[in-house]
């Protein structure tokens, strides 16, 4: 095998590139013989290639002063991976609500059951829960934070919701977490926890059974970012399967809607303002 | 269907979204969802324009115009999506015999001509046949269409997917009526079924327009319609695309690099046209074997590409690019004018090229060939070769420069078609589906160098900030059904920055 010259020229993904390996040193075989074992045959190249419909695979053999080549195609709609939905996925964002007051978290909550939708915005100093009521978004409780206001000079502070306790919402700072009712005035109820900062937010797709990583690049706040997603088996190592730009730094990724969405807060650098997005995903380009 | 359904989405997302327009009419919200409406109006460079796909000559130079205007109002049976899947249009599903010689192909049903008849597989069997290649031929039976082959069709979803294999009705007037997203208007005017000894339709305006099909199967177009120039000078597209009188332009080569300066959105297709040398057969079959190699190591293709093309352009060594074969990066045309000047000195003078010049003849019009002919007589004079480049056609030229525009998704067709336009023998390969075969032949021609390509050309298409989604096939596939327009009060937030060229690559 070590004489094999082995050329993915963009053609398939890796994973892909070194199946095919196997498999095209099972066809040169059959056409060939066994091109390892005979070592006047060697090197030979393998180049893979993309066309509209297939792959092409061609095999340079060195034989005497002479080259042969052979050739084998792949239709394309046959790889897995081309195939496969999540490369035809696509990142939307729907804007839900922007305002200047600095917005650390936010958590959309489609509407169930003839209620209203909600839109659930933790600030630097109050939780502020509006429902939409006749296409116009309407304060509905707005619940001070108490001794948990952020004081620091970039505060952090994540939401988390379950749709099994749709009139509670924890909030998690660096150190503290509260429990918040929503349907009243209560105060949090706070204690101590160490809960790592979040990364990101799995996201399904509707397109198949998949849950996938929804991050953000993670740059520099001064600049624009971007949405990426990624396999949610292995976040941190995954190249992005799909992008999505954004005006801004990324604040904060939640969602109130059982991972078939997820809300994403972006500070808009071109505005100033804090703009909410319900982040979907959709199948096709 | 990935394009059908991108429509019918997009048309039930914005009747779901329509209660909240109202609230959150930020503009970068509207901005980034599809609009029905608007004109869009489209500058092509071909001087004529034909939508009758029975008068297509196959590598014309007008060939791509002529496609992407039959595009708007007719439909295929298939589609390629751009990541290799075939895709249902007017054929619903379809099967093959082991032999890949007879095919089946169910129609989609309630589907109307924009005139309202339905359509029928017997329609669509006397659309396509005209239009088969030697060996194919198509047959209606019950709402199904039958492909038989004399020889193994592997490819016949490639060529169903391509070139000027659209299905249409010829109404009683003559005029062609098609299924897709677009109708003609006054279709009669532009629109001509053959004559018997017609070779190509003649343009009676330089103006044409099609406005949307309501009722078209796959969903109505976002434009309510397109108005469409033809013949208009490159320079002249250039502009009206940048003071905002086009939305989208034909671009040629020359005036890219141009766009690209004063930052025009530019795209660009894989290359499609191959511009190419032939020898003809009229020189003494001893030397002339002896003098074509001489003249193919003096060519410096990387000149032609580089500076003459503005590197707008690829070196070509083969005769199907590299997009469509997988294997053109195996033919090496290097320049060698040592060897050239060997190989001419062994050559008595009073061989064409010695003593009297080699007459080149440009069959391709435009600046570009006129160039490139210059470019080539510079080579050879290099390599001792005298070439005169011939101003008019005079018949009588022992060399042409052609260009070559690929029409078919079928790498094997294509080569096929090249050939015989080109005057080549048939292949005595079998299966020209088949890479080792078609391999085989593309190299025997290329070594006989009877053919000589110079470089490949993409084409290109200026784009104006108001288009969204743009999302044509590498392969020059524009799919403008799917296009549509941002009114101009909502540019400001959402104007796309530059639309880099797609490149080359599926």
């Amino acid at each position: 095998m070590n004489c094999i010259n082995w050329n993915n020229r963009g053609a398939v993904t890796e994973a892909n590139s070194q199946q095919w390996k196997g498999a095209f040193l099972d066809e040169l075989q059959a056409k060939q013989g066994d091109p390892s074992a005979n070592a006047s045959r060697c090197p030979v190249s393998i180049f893979l290639e993309r066309t509209p419909a297939e792959i092409v695979l061609t095999a340079e053999v060195e034989n005497g002063n002479d080259q042969q080549h052979l050739f084998a195609c792949v239709s394309r709609a046959g790889i897995p991976a081309e195939t496969n939905s999540s490369r035809s996925l696509r990142l939307e964002k729907e804007i839900l609500w922007q305002q200047s007051d600095r917005v650390l978290d936010a958590i959309f909550v489609r509407a169930e059951n003839g209620g209203n939708d909600r839109l659930i915005l933790l600030q630097k100093e109050a939780l502020v829960v509006q429902e939409k009521q006749s296409g116009v978004w309407k304060v509905a409780l707005s619940k001070p934070l108490g001794e948990a206001v952020v004081t620091r000079r970039a505060p952090r502070g994540e939401l988390s919701f379950s749709l099994d306790q749709p009139n509670m919402v924890k909030i998690s700072f660096g150190g503290k977490s509260c429990q918040a009712a929503l349907n009243d005035a209560s105060a949090l109820n706070c204690q101590t926890d160490s809960e790592p900062a979040r990364t990101g937010m799995l996201l399904a797709s509707t397109c198949d059974s998949r849950v996938w990583w929804l991050r953000g690049d993670d740059g520099d706040s001064t600049m624009p970012d971007r949405f990426e997603l990624v396999n949610s088996a292995a976040p941190q190592s995954q190249p992005p399967i799909a992008e999505l730009p954004t005006p801004g730094p990324i604040l904060s990724i939640s969602s109130g809607e059982a991972l078939r969405a997820d809300t994403a807060v972006v500070f808009n650098l071109a505005t100033g303002n804090y703009e909410i997005y319900r982040i979907a995903l959709a199948c096709g380009q | 269907m990935r394009f059908i359904a991108s429509r019918w989405r997009a048309a039930s997302k914005l009747l779901a979204l329509l209660p909240a327009l109202g609230v959150f009419a930020f503009a970068s919200f509207a901005s980034t969802k599809p609009r029905y409406g608007g004109t869009l109006r489209l500058e092509l460079l071909a001087p004529s324009v034909s939508l009758d796909p029975r008068t297509w000559r196959p590598g014309s130079r007008d060939f791509g115009a002529n496609e992407r205007l039959a595009a708007l109002v007719f439909d295929r049976l298939v589609s390629l999506d751009n990541f290799g899947r075939f895709t249902p249009q007017l054929a619903t599903e379809w099967s093959h015999e082991g032999s890949f010689k007879r095919w089946q192909f169910v129609l989609r049903g309630n589907v109307r001509f924009s005139d309202g008849t339905l359509l029928t597989a017997n329609d669509a069997a006397n659309a396509l046949a005209p239009l088969m290649p030697d060996g194919l031929k198509v047959s209606a039976s019950g709402s199904s269409l039958i492909f038989q082959s004399t020889d193994s069709r592997p490819d016949l979803l490639e060529l169903l997917a391509s070139g000027g294999l659209f299905v249409y009705r010829v109404a009683p007037d003559g005029s062609l009526v098609g299924t897709g997203a677009f109708k003609q208007e006054d279709s009669t005017k532009n629109v001509k079924a053959p004559t018997p000894d017609a070779g190509t339709a003649q343009p009676t305006a330089q103006k044409l327009r099609f406005t949307a099909n309501d009722s078209c199967w796959a969903g109505r177009p976002f434009l309510n319609a397109i108005e469409v120039s033809y013949g208009v000078p490159p320079l002249r597209a250039l502009f009206d695309l940048q003071v905002g009188r086009a939305e989208l332009v034909e671009l040629s080569p020359d005036v890219v690099r141009r766009a690209t300066q004063s930052n025009t959105r530019v795209w660009a297709s894989a290359p499609l046209t191959i511009y190419a040398l032939r020898f003809d057969d009229s020189l003494p079959a001893d030397s002339s074997k002896k003098l074509r190699e001489a003249f193919s190591l003096s060519l410096d293709r990387s000149t032609m590409a580089g500076v003459l093309l503005q590197k707008q352009a690829e070196p070509a060594a083969a005769l199907l690019p590299q997009w469509l074969s997988g294997y053109a990066f195996l033919f090496k045309a290097e320049m060698d004018l040592e060897r050239a000047r060997d190989l001419r000195a062994s050559l008595p003078l009073s061989v064409a090229g010695g003593t009297s010049p080699l007459r080149l003849q440009s069959d391709a019009s435009g600046d570009l060939a006129r160039l490139l002919a210059e470019r080539v007589a510079v080579n050879a004079r290099q390599a001792s070769l005298t070439v005169q480049p011939l101003s008019k056609t005079t018949g009588a030229a022992e060399l042409h420069l052609f260009a070559w525009r690929i029409e078919s998704l079928s790498a094997g067709q294509e080569l096929r078609n090249i050939a015989r336009e080109q005057r080549l023998e048939d292949s005595k390969e079998g299966n020209l589906a088949d890479p080792d075969q078609r391999y085989a032949w593309e190299r025997k021609i290329l070594e006989d160098r009877k053919l000589m390509p110079l470089v490949a050309v993409p084409d290109y298409v200026g784009i104006g900030l108001t288009v969204r989604d743009w999302q044509p096939s590498p392969w020059g596939e524009w799919r403008i059904a799917d296009v549509w327009l941002e009114p101009a009060s909502l540019q400001k937030n959402s104007a796309p920055v530059h639309a880099a060229p797609t490149g080359a690559r599926p």
